[in-house]
């Protein structure tokens, strides 16, 4: 990275990234109403036409969850407490609503059914729930638009008004500005080496943190500053594809530290972010649906074809040398030995960790079992550069 | 000793008849299918009357998984899936159907394993992801197409004291858009069998197939009755095996006489006051799936401790959550799949006192913290076993039987009974 503004503008997203524990804090502070987010296919146009700023709940390790503690088994999933935690735990005043989407339904009905019967829960931040069915059929069409349009209704009684055609066209505008920037820079990476991958994930992840409009400046700033790295330039590069959308950078860092350079990532919040524009000289509700009914991601995606085309397309292209399945979930690693004979039979090769990269021994432990598979993929690329 | 012990002793006559029934019945499958009858392989979570109805038979993967798991040879399968690439992480329970399948080469699969389906029906859900790739490995396997049902999640719990709501009052339990949407998606199951079959559906049928079902579940709620008005006339992992076989065949004809059985026969033990455990002094409840890698654990505390497991969620949710009365009653089982209320605290205590248990046992992996405290405030003690539900490598004799033990004797205060010895392997019968 050579310019003072590219990297001022990536330590500023970097600091929004690393301390999204306290995003809503900082702009409620600045005199913003937050509407909180998490879970995938949230369609932040619409918290954004409400006049309302959109702030991702993401967890975080080593997050005190005392009320979730109570609520959840002791060696319980701590990502999920976390989640419930920062819902519930919100100081009061602080979220006018919590837009709560798949896969975290778990969470949604478990807040509820606490605030029916809990005298404590009842002045908990209220939530909606908002996910779609996925599959490309006219119905799921409709139904994504009925439930978008709910959705605005009910954001619409927080601004007070409707969320006329206006409010969402400019929403629109601002969040494809933001898309565009953040396509730069998920192609830059496949260029030459010029950004680690924690660095860039991190950067692409801060969207979710920011106001748009800065966010998009700051973006911009990080493209248009990188320049090749010396340092990154002979290593591996490798695609990460994990179990779920990563709420953190440590399988990042844990490659990267083993010796590789992650140039993508198979996740909503990497190389597959939100990056598709949507549709501005139509009907922006009927725009949003559509945009959000077609590029939501998840592991239940049907058929195979749409739910693998990426992997089994970008992690073949001549630029990657490997692929690193990282499963950090029970679900994952179905597709995995389809995926891999695939990538085997194009000269990719691929390998699947088990592991959790999220605590510092897991980190430290996905380090150690990538070394070997980062060091063989290191000889091979030497040996075609000769 | 690993997920090893004798098979747990019948009591009801009706027991070995249905199960012979339902492995008769599979066996005819088998030879149907190879002279070109087509059959469907589903999950649970699918409106079976609908394939009743056309007259298409099904396999259930839940049921097929169990069935694996009682004959003890989940430990094999699981081996085997490792050795295929499927990392040691994976979420097993309702992996054995595809497991057996892939494993072609096995001399002696489950009862000559599953033959290929004409489809396979399962639902998409995003709380259990895992499905969609599984059930596609395993289309591609056979050669098959899928018919994916689509359940987007409401986000919402179920209504407070849904079960007396349920049967008729099912239009009110859920968001219209959902039933809407869920109705739409039951039109399309149709289309497609109807495509698979070349006939159309007949509604008379499915309202048959329907009001069997509603009859099979109000013959259950009779022994569930009884067991709640006396002494266990049944053991769980009767319970449990006869009411599964016969709620995997429901709607159907077979499925309705069997459940007539099985009512007439428990009705009659009551009768004549033949109860499972003469020295019951102490009811249990089993919170969640069931322990079916070794079910005969249900009985193994009943000689030395009076301990009778008398409740689990399979026999109860037939019958709150399943029947479905109305006039259109494609919108009325559509109802049931917007949301059935397993996994639900309320109706979970409810049951726990209105069948009198002391305590609550669970698998480990099984129990929250707000189960834990939900339990705690209604007076009910829970113990988290610390065992998987079908692999059998997890299976520690010893270990649970010490558990349990000191469940019963401290915190449930239940003295064991002089000279008895509890064990997985012993079940017994008295009369009264």
């Amino acid at each position: 990275m050579g310019e003072d503004a590219g990297a001022a503008a990536l330590r500023e997203l970097e600091q929004a990234y690393r301390g999204s524990a306290s995003a809503a804090d900082r702009a409620c502070k600045a005199g913003e109403r937050i509407v909180a987010y998490c879970g995938q296919g949230i369609p932040q146009e619409l918290i954004l036409a409400a006049g309302c700023f959109p702030v991702a709940l993401t967890p975080y390790a080593g997050h005190p969850t005392p009320l979730a503690d109570e609520q959840f088994d002791r060696d319980g999933n701590p990502w999920l407490k976390s989640m419930f935690e920062q819902i519930v735990g919100a100081p009061r005043d602080l979220l006018e609503l919590v837009v709560i989407g798949p896969p975290l339904q778990e969470i949604s009905v478990m807040i509820e059914d606490l605030r029916r019967y809990e005298e404590t829960f009842e002045l908990v931040t209220p939530t909606c729930y908002f996910e779609l069915a996925l599959r490309q059929t006219d119905r799921n069409s409709r139904y994504a638009k009925d439930r978008t349009s709910a959705l605005a209704r009910r954001l619409g009684t927080l601004a007070g008004a409707e969320l006329n055609t206006t409010r969402l066209a400019a929403a629109i505008a601002l969040t494809n500005a933001r898309r565009k920037s953040m396509q730069r820079l998920i192609e830059a990476r496949r260029g030459e080496a010029m950004i680690t991958g924690a660095a860039a994930y991190r950067a692409l992840g801060a969207s979710k943190f920011l106001d748009v409009e800065h966010y998009t400046s700051c973006i911009d700033a990080v493209t248009s500053a990188l320049v090749v790295s010396s340092n990154l330039r002979d290593r591996p590069r490798i695609v990460l594809a994990p179990s779920s959308a990563l709420a953190h950078d440590q399988a990042h860092e844990a490659l990267e530290a083993a010796g590789a350079l992650v140039i993508a990532e198979d996740d909503s919040g990497g190389s597959r972010s939100d990056v598709q524009p949507i549709v501005e000289d139509v009907d922006p509700i009927a725009a949003i649906a559509a945009h959000y009914h077609q590029t939501t991601l998840g592991h239940h995606i049907f058929p195979a074809e749409r739910r693998l085309d990426w992997i089994k397309t970008e992690a073949i292209k001549p630029d990657v040398d490997g692929v690193v399945f990282y499963a950090e979930d029970s679900f994952f690693g179905w597709d995995y030995p389809e995926l891999k004979n695939h990538l085997e039979s194009h000269g990719k090769a691929a390998v699947l960790f088990d592991v959790d990269a999220r605590t510092p021994a897991g980190r430290i432990k996905l380090e150690h079992m990538a070394r070997p598979f980062i060091e063989r993929l290191a000889c091979t690329r030497e040996e075609r550069s000769r | 000793m690993s997920g090893a012990g004798e098979r747990s002793k019948n009591d009801l006559a009706c027991t070995p008849v249905i199960r012979a029934g339902q492995k008769e019945w599979f066996l005819n499958l088998r030879k149907q299918v190879a002279e070109g009858k087509p059959y469907v392989f589903s999950e649970a979570f699918i409106p079976h009357e609908i394939l009743e109805a056309f007259d298409l038979p099904y396999v259930i993967n839940e049921w097929w998984s169990g069935l694996v798991a009682a004959r003890r040879q989940s430990a094999y399968y699981f081996n085997d899936l490792e050795a295929r690439g499927f990392h040691a992480g994976l979420e097993r329970y309702t992996a054995l159907a595809y497991a057996t399948v892939v494993d072609d080469k096995n001399p002696d699969p489950p009862w000559g394993g599953l033959p290929k389906p004409a489809f396979i029906a399962f639902s998409i859900s995003s709380a259990r992801p895992q499905n969609v790739p599984r059930y596609e490995q395993l289309a591609k396997v056979w050669g098959v197409p899928c018919l994916p049902i689509e359940v987007p999640s409401t986000g919402r719990p179920m209504l407070g004291h849904w079960w007396e709501a349920s049967r008729r009052g099912w239009e009110q339990l859920y968001p219209t858009y959902h039933l809407d949407y869920m109705t739409e998606t039951f039109k399309e199951f149709v289309k497609f069998c109807e495509d698979a079959t070349g006939t159309k559906l007949d509604m008379a049928k499915l309202r048959e197939a329907v009001d069997r079902g509603n009859q099979q579940q109000r013959y259950f709620e009779e022994i569930r009755t009884a067991i709640i008005e006396n002494k266990s006339p049944v053991s769980m992992n009767e319970q449990l095996g006869n009411v599964m076989t016969i709620q995997w065949r429901r709607g159907s004809e077979w499925a309705l006489n069997a459940a007539k059985m099985f009512r007439d026969e428990v009705i009659e033990r009551v009768r004549a006051k033949q109860w499972l455990c003469p020295n019951e002094t102490t009811r249990l409840l089993w919170l969640g799936r069931g322990l079916w890698q070794n079910t005969s654990f249900y009985r193994a505390f009943e000689e030395s401790h009076g301990a009778v497991f008398v409740r689990s969620m399979y026999m109860s949710i037939a019958i709150d959550g399943y029947p479905r009365y109305g006039r259109d009653p494609l919108r009325a089982l559509a109802s049931r799949y917007c949301g059935i209320g397993l996994l639900n605290l309320d109706w979970d205590i409810h049951e726990a006192k209105t069948h009198g248990v002391a305590g609550v046992v669970a698998a480990a992996d099984n129990v929250n913290g707000r189960q834990r405290a939900a339990f705690a405030k209604a007076g009910l003690p829970l113990l988290a076993l610390d065992v998987d539900l079908v692999d059998g490598r997890t299976w520690n004799e010893d270990a649970l039987n010490n558990q349990m033990s000191e469940f019963l004797e401290k915190t449930l205060n239940v003295p064991r009974q002089a000279g008895r010895r509890s064990s997985s392997a012993d079940s017994s019968v008295g009369t009264h």
